[in-house]
This record gives C-alpha cells, sequence and structure tokens, in this order.
C-alpha cells in the first residue's frame, strides 16, 4: 500500500467529514485493541484482517506524524474511526446514512 | 498496537433514525457473527472468535429507553447481540427528574421524545435486555476515570454494581467510564473496579479483560 501525499490527503478529508457527524444518533465503528490483563494468556494475535488494518495504522500514524507532527490521543482515535468506516464493510459504513451504498 | 476487536458506538436511537439502524445492522450481521461475553473471554484469551466467524460488538451508552423501543426490535430481527451500558442513577431517577439528571451529566436526551419524560432505560427492560442480550455498567451517574474522590469512587462503581445485584438478581461483567478512561490510567479507580469485580473494561481504544476478584 502507497501511502502518498494524495493518499493522507483523501484520510485527512475523511478524518474531518466523519468527526462532524451528529454522535449522539450516529453509530460509530471503532477497532478495539485487545488486551488481557489476567496475566495468565498471551496477547492474542491479529486474525489476517486485523494484521493487514495493523500495518495499515502503523503506516499512517507514521506519515501522519512525519507530516503534522507528534499525534495525540484524539488524532488516533479518528485514524481508527477512518479505518473502520472504510474496512468494515464492502462499503464505508458512513455511507449506509448518506444514501450512497 | 493491533486493533482488531470490532465495535460500533452508539448513544440515542431515536425512531426517526429506524431505516438507517435496520441498513447498519443488516449489513454488520451479513458479515459478522453476535458476541456474548463468553465468546469474548475465549477471544481474548486464544486469539479465536468461538463462532467461527471474526464477531461484532455493537454497543449502546447511557442506557436510554430508545435503545429498547428502536434498536433492540432491529439486533434481534438481525440476530445482533446488543451491549447496553447503563447508567443506574439514571434508571434510578424518578421519571420527571430525567431531563435534569442527563443535562448535568453529560447525557444527551430530546425531552420531547418521550412525553412521560422517561428517557431511560427501566429496570423491567433492563431485565428485558439481560435475558438475550449484555447489561454493562456505564457508572452510576456517568463519570470519568480522573475521579479521585474515594467515597464517590465507591459509589460510581461498586454502587453501580450492587444496583445491578438488586435489580437483575447477578453482578454484570462489563464496565466502561465516561469519555472512555483506561484501567491503569487511575490506581484507586482500578481498586474499586476490581473490589465490584468487572471482567472486561471497555474503554476509546481497548477492550481489557481483568483479573476477577471474587465478591
Amino acid at each position: 500500500m502507497q501511502i502518498d501525499d494524495a493518499y493522507l490527503d483523501a484520510f485527512e478529508d475523511d478524518m474531518v467529514r466523519l468527526s462532524r457527524r451528529v454522535y449522539a444518533v450516529t453509530g460509530v465503528p471503532m477497532y478495539l485493541v485487545p488486551e488481557d490483563l489476567t496475566g495468565t494468556n498471551p496477547t492474542p494475535p491479529p486474525d489476517p484482517e486485523g494484521d493487514a488494518l495493523a500495518h495499515e495504522f502503523q503506516a499512517v500514524c507514521a506519515a501522519l506524524s512525519r507530516r503534522n507532527g507528534p499525534l495525540a490521543s484524539i488524532d488516533i482515535s479518528r485514524i481508527l474511526e477512518v479505518l473502520a468506516d472504510r474496512h468494515f464493510l464492502d462499503v464505508p459504513f458512513s455511507s449506509l446514512a448518506d444514501g450512497t451504498a | 498496537m493491533s486493533p482488531s476487536l470490532r465495535v460500533v458506538n452508539y448513544h440515542l436511537t431515536p425512531a426517526s433514525h429506524t431505516g438507517l439502524y435496520d441498513r447498519e445492522f443488516a449489513a454488520l450481521a451479513a458479515r459478522y457473527a453476535p458476541v456474548r461475553e463468553d465468546d469474548l473471554a475465549e477471544y481474548l484469551t486464544t486469539g479465536r472468535w468461538p463462532m467461527g466467524r471474526a464477531g461484532v460488538i455493537p454497543v449502546f451508552y447511557n442506557g436510554y429507553r430508545n435503545n429498547f423501543d428502536v434498536a433492540r426490535p432491529l439486533l434481534e430481527k438481525h440476530g445482533l447481540i446488543g451491549w447496553f451500558m447503563a447508567v443506574t442513577g439514571f434508571t434510578d431517577c424518578p421519571d420527571l427528574d430525567k431531563t435534569n439528571f442527563a443535562t448535568a451529566r453529560n447525557i444527551s436526551v430530546d425531552a420531547a421524545e418521550y412525553s412521560d419524560g422517561r428517557h431511560s432505560l427501566s429496570w423491567d427492560e433492563l431485565r428485558t435486555l439481560d435475558r438475550t442480550h449484555v447489561v454493562a455498567s456505564h457508572t452510576r451517574s456517568h463519570s470519568r476515570v480522573s475521579l479521585d474522590d474515594p467515597v464517590r469512587l465507591e459509589h460510581e462503581i461498586l454502587g453501580a454494581q450492587n444496583d445491578f445485584v438488586r435489580e437483575l438478581g447477578h453482578p454484570v461483567r462489563s464496565f466502561s467510564w465516561l469519555f472512555g478512561g483506561k484501567y491503569g490510567e487511575n490506581p484507586a479507580a482500578d481498586a474499586m473496579v476490581d473490589r465490584a469485580g468487572y471482567e472486561f473494561l471497555f474503554s476509546n481504544l481497548a477492550v481489557q479483560r481483568l483479573a476477577v476478584t471474587p465478591r
């Protein structure tokens, strides 16, 4: 996957667009990191889709930090929101709301 | 960091959006399996979903009445399991006080939606949800993890669990803070979460499986 300026421009546009949703009435897909704190089990490995997602997530984080400086936790959340919106379904999840699906 | 658990976060589910939620739940159910707490425990232990395909967790925050009236029938139509993070003080307060309770605690309500003023889930509705979905704790009055008053911590964390035990007949297994705080941010809060016996903590970026302390 190539992360160039065009990719990052589109990604940042999606971050802004999705942040404008009315969160109080909107379903927001998100990826969460599984953590086992019981001390009895290793962290589960990601499934193949999760593995690919992790690579894309890390690449986008690195590229956006190079472009804009260090990321805050809200930036991380917004990045995950965009990835989830794009990858949860065969169509962007948000397109179900805007009638373009 | 390997984000791989899929959740969809909801709050209010007004009837005006019924068609949209129907489309969303249909699309999710076509691709993912419903998740119960035992399924999540197995996934966090082994990295594999026992259902044979990846799971999705629709999470409904704050305990809104329209989650029961609008979202629940659609979840059941599509075979999904909803996780309802209830604020027990919202359910417990008198109907005519609910709008004020909500306004003072970062809970959005549409005051015109229910003319009787009951904007929260009732305990009867929570008992119904508890039979086929997952009922979980979102504190007693919608509090954040940075809370540092030990009396209020006990009230919010252990108090909410006691509310569930009183009304559902058993403790709930999952917990979340307002604004998605994590286990590990506040040792005093963590200790109270342990004391209350919660097993899963949902935050903004993670689902944490905790070492359960028998109550």
